[in-house]
């Protein structure tokens, strides 16, 4: 009996010992808890703003599709790249002045939709160019008057259609030859072009006024 | 050993058992906790090939925010350009009023000085460009009422239409040379 008691007395020390043990395990592993805890909630707070130096959107085949980020003169840009791997759009600033500007390129990466600001004045403009990269048309400002200007022009680079200001300061609508020389002007008073203005020619009274007005169109 | 020794020992054996019961409620406990933040880790980890996020800035070597993807105040989704001084140049999202896609570029002084975007009234593509005082001086694009013809409109520096290039309300082209106060000077055919 006495022989039995010890051994009870032992085993029941070890089951202790063993109990510590276990207990002092489960302590670890509620700090571990607590830890992933955290850390998840972390991870949620996080996905309601995100920062970073750079953002890339890959596609299936882990190509860079549209990437965030700057260039080389540490100015924002965003990129967006075709199946090959071009830039085919591409939205971000100038180098010289660093004013917003974004284009659209072909399938040589050459811009052919060109929108942002001159380097003259830094009005505003838009321009398109053909496949030889020369520019075909012109949606901008005068350099020398600032004045609104439409210009088209042919493959070799020619003004051949301007809607815009002489340097007199009178609106004319010109069309030019492959020389550059004017061979239709429209008329406006002053200007001894084909159809003198009137001060009141066909236009208001009998349909040839503009279609609309666009005023209100803004977006 | 005697009775003594025996109730002691007694009160060890059901402190003992008492502390393994909590033991095993804790650790069954932690095993649950475990397993659901695993489960959640998991289901991140399968999300990272999609970023969830209410802003994204892309910050420049100064930590400033100079690209910013998020939403305007009618809840609208955009992105905004911003240059060395922190100002708004670039927008793409969508506008005001009726919520329709827009670009617009920003001078230095954050005035608008081009939009691309579509018509309120019709629904209709344009350009509209601004001078530095923000009166619009050309716009390409259609008109507002009538038949939805394109048009080319360039102002002065008052906003009086200078030049038309587009349709008569008779549906014909007609090319339009206007004076300071807006009166047809010349027009052809």
């Amino acid at each position: 009996m006495e022989k039995e008691l010890e051994a009870l007395q032992r085993d029941l020390a070890r089951f202790e010992r063993r109990t510590r043990i276990v207990w002092l395990a489960g302590l670890a592993a509620a700090v571990i808890v607590a830890v992933l805890w955290s850390g998840a909630r972390q991870a949620q707070s996080q996905s309601a703003s995100l920062s970073t130096h750079a953002l890339v959107l890959v596609d299936q085949n882990n190509r860079q599709r549209i990437v965030l980020a700057s260039d080389t003169n540490n100015r924002p840009g965003i990129w967006i790249n075709d199946d090959t791997g071009k830039v085919r759009l591409r939205f971000g600033f100038g180098t010289q002045p660093a004013s917003p500007l974004f284009y659209l390129a072909d399938e040589t990466e050459r811009p052919r939709v060109n929108v942002g600001f001159n380097v003259e004045h830094g009005d505003a403009q838009l321009t398109l160019s053909d496949p030889a990269g020369t520019m075909r048309t012109y949606f901008g400002f005068g350099v020398q008057l600032q004045t609104p200007q439409l210009v088209l022009s042919d493959e070799r680079g020619k003004d051949r259609v301007y809607a815009g200001w002489t340097t007199g300061g009178t609106p004319i609508v010109d069309l030019s030859d492959e020389s550059g020389t004017i061979v239709w002007r429209s008329g406006t008073a002053g200007s001894g072009g084909a159809a003198p203005g009137t001060g009141s020619s066909s236009g208001g009274s009998t349909g040839t006024s503009p279609g609309s007005q666009h005023k209100s169109g803004a977006p | 050993m005697g009775p003594q020794d025996i109730q002691a020992m007694r009160a060890r054996l059901a402190r003992a058992e008492r502390r393994l019961r909590m033991t095993s409620l804790s650790w069954l406990v932690a095993v649950i906790a475990i397993a659901v933040l695993w489960i959640g880790a998991q289901q991140a980890q399968s999300q990272s090939s999609a970023l969830v996020a209410r802003r994204i800035a892309v910050q420049d070597q100064n930590g400033k925010d100079r690209i910013v993807l998020s939403f305007d105040t009618n809840n609208r989704p955009a992105i905004w350009l911003r240059d060395d001084a922190g100002k708004d140049r670039m927008f793409i999202g969508f506008g005001k009023e009726v919520g329709r896609p827009l670009i617009g570029l920003n001078d230095e002084t954050g005035r608008l000085r081009l939009s691309m975007g579509f018509s309120i009234e019709r629904n209709t593509p344009q350009v509209v460009l601004l001078d530095e005082n923000g009166k619009q001086r050309g716009f390409l694009g259609f008109a507002a009422s009538g038949a939805p013809t394109p048009q080319l409109d360039l102002a002065d520096e008052k906003g009086t239409d200078r030049i038309y290039l587009g349709w008569s309300t008779a549906e014909k082209p007609v090319v339009l040379v206007s004076d300071e106060s807006g009166k047809t000077l010349w027009s052809a055919p």
